[in-house]
């Protein structure tokens, strides 16, 4: 995998600081710009849509859950590409997930090379869809 | 004719009236012997009157001689009788005085009689007539005998008796009445002997012209004498009137008391203790089977008495009579010829002697009822399922059914009569005893369920708890203690086995919780491990690089460290629920128990979308109890609140702990609030019963067990409908001394 000339951003929004801390280490092993958010609010609050960038959403938050986010962001108009990543899995949550855009819906624990790959894939589906 | 023939007879006649009148009375009753002296005396005065008359009609000196010494004799006669009156009359008097005079008397006069002679004159020479108020009477003239010193002599003596007879009376001491009586008796007697020895005395010297009028004196002296003898009379008469009334009287209280006696059942007897003869009231015979004649004999008496009971009664007996106790009491029975048996309570008394006869009088009642009530008693002590056990005023078992001589591995002979205190393990000797004790100071019964516990030893010596419930009793006269004594060990181990079951049950209510949790659970177990998972892979790929960034490395071991104990804390919890220990109680902080479980259920109440809000004391006294339980117990409101929410949209849904610390009730509180649609009003006691729930899946244990953890910490738990929602309220008492 080569690097780019400016690196991915990645938005990591989960509550748990252990989850947090974990992918953001790894993205930077793997020469992304991880920015972890623990609460969503924050995120909402700074998120900007730019190119090369994309969101790992928790699903299982308290307040606002990852569906509402995902809302939000819908209805802000903010199209970046989202990957929900969720304790759980079921056939409930995945279509949720999906009808309100998620690109991706991973399970924890998550493998380091799913992840990159599913990041890779959003960004360039993306691209190649334009914005 | 002339006065004196009508004087002298009349008092002829007076005198002869009056004797004869006491005669008669001496005649029909005999009482007053007295009376037949004054008969006498009366009579002879009568006489005395006669010869006076014919004295006075004598024309010559012998027939005047003649009459003179015939007239002594009913003198002589006149003055024995007042000798023998006064003593008679009296009871008093010099009577050898008395009689001597009389003797001296009678050998003066005799003699004359027979010689010719008079005892005042020798011989009567002549005759003097004189005059008195129109009647011509002779006088004598002679020469005086001699003799008639002797005479005054006797009448000397006899006034020194009169005189004596006064003083002794006096001595005597009797009452004023009676020496009224003596002195005018004896006085007047003494005046007119004196008047009359004196007038004849001049008469025989020739001093005096005048007849011989001694009857008036004697007259006078018979007058005082009757009158005396008729305030006798008089006094008699009225003494046996009242004496008839007092019978009479006597005989009305004897009759009342017989009939207050008859009325109450109590029969009268009386005992001759010398003839052995006794006797019944009509009610006291019947109390014995006697017949109309209600007489026995001792012997006869004994027959009746219950041969089982006759060396009682004999004892009681004796003690009455020999040992001088003089009170006799006994309780007994008598078998009626019909065959009947009836018991018979005999009290009496050794009465005052009448005259020589010692007399033992008392009552009889008839107790047959009472000693029947006695004897169910005993049947029905005896009888009880109930080990049962009565003890005297110090203490020593007076009876023991046959369950307590079974329960403590005794022969009832064993038992009775032994101490209490050898019915007790050794070292709860002492305060048994400051019980048994205060008890018997100040008995009052005591309910069952308000008994003592106390550790009692049997005859081998194994020990066994009871528990005992003590009632004063009144048993005759005695004060006893009527203990009832329950083997409490079955009870004690009833009580083992169900706080063994409900622990099992409270644990088998927390797997089943638990269970419920296991998504979370899951999820709880899940982060710390995609936590590693990413740290390490992201190790590696730092050093892969061609410059490996070992600071990021050492980071990532870190982490790893770190979230592999965070998974091994949550393991432990785990495992701490899971435990199926018996409760284990220890001063807990409530506030640390809240973060334990929330630490737990976060997982959960994130998947819920549940946000939590805490409101905890900052201070809070220590609790005594286990944790684990408790946890489940906050566990499983938490979750319950959960429930209740379900149906709101996720960001309303929030469950709010307080703890508290209430000072008035030494409590601590914790409550669980939810808001979601409350508890309707009905059920807000019933969702605490078990097999009650809402939930499709659920077995509505929870709750109820729950209620049984609190219970079993003393506290209690509760619901509480908080508009909106509802709140559940655990309370704790504070642990003493803290």
């Amino acid at each position: 995998m080569g690097k780019r000339a400016c690196a991915t951003v990645v938005y990591i929004v989960d509550d748990d600081e252990g989850v947090r801390d974990g992918f953001a280490r790894l993205l930077r092993s793997a020469g992304m710009a991880p920015r972890p958010y623990a609460c969503a609010e924050h995120f909402l609050d700074e998120v900007v849509d730019a190119p090369g960038t994309c969101v790992l959403l928790d699903n299982t938050m308290p307040r606002l859950t990852g569906p509402d986010v995902l809302a939000r962001l819908q209805s802000r108009g903010i199209a970046l590409p989202v990957i929900t990543i969720s304790a759980h899995d079921d056939e409930q949550r995945r279509a949720w997930a999906r009808d309100l855009g998620a690109r991706m819906f991973l399970h924890k624990p998550v493998d380091d090379q799913a992840l990159l790959d599913a990041i890779l894939w959003v960004m360039g589906n993306t691209d190649a869809r334009g914005r | 004719m002339t006065w004196i023939d009508i004087a002298w007879p009349v008092m002829s006649g007076i005198s002869l009236t009056l004797g004869l009148i006491y005669l008669l009375i001496w005649v029909r009753q005999r009482s007053q012997p007295a009376m037949l002296a004054f008969a006498m005396a009366a009579g002879s005065v009568s006489a005395i009157a006669i010869f006076e008359l014919v004295l006075m009609h004598a024309q010559t000196p012998r027939d005047y001689a003649a009459v003179l010494r015939w007239g002594h004799v009913p003198v002589t006669l006149a003055i024995i009788s007042l000798v023998a009156f006064v003593l008679l009359h009296f009871r008093a008097g010099p009577a050898w005085l008395g009689w001597t005079a009389c003797g001296v008397r009678l050998a003066c006069m005799l003699p004359g009689l027979i010689t010719g002679g008079s005892l005042r004159f020798n011989d009567i020479q002549a005759l003097q007539f004189v005059d008195i108020a129109g009647a011509r009477v002779p006088t004598p003239v002679g020469t005086p005998n001699p003799v008639v010193f002797a005479v005054e002599f006797a009448d000397a003596l006899l006034l020194l008796f009169l005189a004596g007879t006064i003083l002794q009376v006096f001595r005597r001491g009797g009452n004023a009445r009676q020496r009224r009586r003596v002195v005018l008796v004896c006085g007047s007697m003494m005046l007119f002997i004196v008047g009359g020895s004196g007038w004849a005395t001049f008469i025989a010297f020739g001093i005096l012209h005048a007849p011989f009028v001694v009857v008036v004196p004697f007259l006078a002296v018979v007058l005082v004498m009757a009158y005396d003898l008729g305030d006798s009379v008089v006094r008699a008469t009225r003494l046996e009137v009242e004496l008839r009334d007092n019978e009479t009287r006597l005989r009305g209280t004897e009759e009342r008391l017989q009939l207050t006696a008859d009325a109450v059942g109590m029969g009268l007897w009386t005992w001759d203790l010398r003839t052995g003869e006794q006797w019944f009231t009509d009610t006291g015979g019947a109390l014995l089977g006697l017949g109309e004649d209600a007489r026995l004999d001792y012997a006869a008496f004994l027959e009746r008495v219950h041969p089982d009971d006759r060396d009682v009664l004999l004892d009681a007996v004796d003690g009455a009579v020999q040992r001088g106790a003089g009170r006799f009491e006994c309780e007994y029975r008598v078998v009626l010829p019909d065959g009947s048996v009836r018991w018979i309570a005999a009290t009496g008394r050794i009465g005052d002697a009448e005259g020589e006869t010692p007399v033992m009088r008392g009552v009889v009642i008839d107790i047959t009822e009472r000693r029947q009530a006695e004897e169910r008693f005993r049947l029905v002590v005896e009888r009880s399922p109930t080990a049962m056990l009565m003890v005297d005023a110090r203490g020593c078992i007076a009876l023991a059914n046959a369950q307590a001589a079974g329960l403590f591995g005794y022969a009832r002979e064993e038992m009775l009569g032994r101490d209490l205190e050898m019915l007790v393990a050794a070292h709860a000797r002492a305060g048994h005893a400051r019980y048994l004790d205060a008890f018997l100071r100040h008995p009052e019964a005591r309910a069952m369920g308000a008994g003592r516990e106390i550790l009692a030893r049997r005859k081998d010596g194994s020990e066994v708890r009871v528990e005992i419930a003590l009632t004063p009793v009144r048993i005759g006269e005695d004060r006893m203690v009527l203990a009832s004594v329950t083997d409490i060990s079955e009870r004690l181990r009833i009580e083992q086995e169900v706080a063994t079951q409900r622990d099992e049950l409270a644990h088998l209510s927390r797997i089943s919780l638990l269970g419920e949790l296991s998504a979370s659970l899951a999820h709880e177990l899940n982060q710390p491990l995609t936590a590693i998972l990413s740290n390490a892979q992201a190790a590696l790929r730092f050093l892969d690089r061609d410059q490996p960034d070992l600071v990021e490395v050492r980071d990532s071991l870190l982490h790893i460290v770190e979230n592999d104990k965070r998974a091994g804390e949550v393991i432990r919890r785990l495992r701490a629920m899971l435990r199926k220990e018996q409760s284990d109680q220890q001063p807990l902080l409530v506030n640390e128990v809240v973060h334990d479980v929330l630490r737990l259920v976060n997982s959960d109440l994130v998947n819920r979308n549940v946000s939590t809000v805490l409101d905890l004391a900052p201070v809070l006294p220590f609790v005594l109890g286990d944790r684990v339980q408790l946890q489940q117990v906050l566990m499983n409101l938490i979750v319950n609140a959960c429930d209740a929410m379900a149906r709101l949209p996720g960001r309303e849904r929030v469950v709010t702990v307080r703890t508290r610390f209430d000072e008035d009730a030494r409590q601590v509180h914790v409550t669980v609030g939810d808001v979601g649609s409350g508890i309707p009003e009905d059920d807000i006691e019933r969702i605490f019963t078990p097999f009650v729930t809402t939930k499709p899946q659920g077995m509505g244990l929870g709750l109820a067990v729950c209620r049984t953890i609190l219970h079993a910490h003393r506290g209690t738990l509760r619901a509480v409908n908080t508009s909106p929602g509802a709140t559940l309220v655990v309370a704790l008492p504070v642990m003493d001394g803290a």
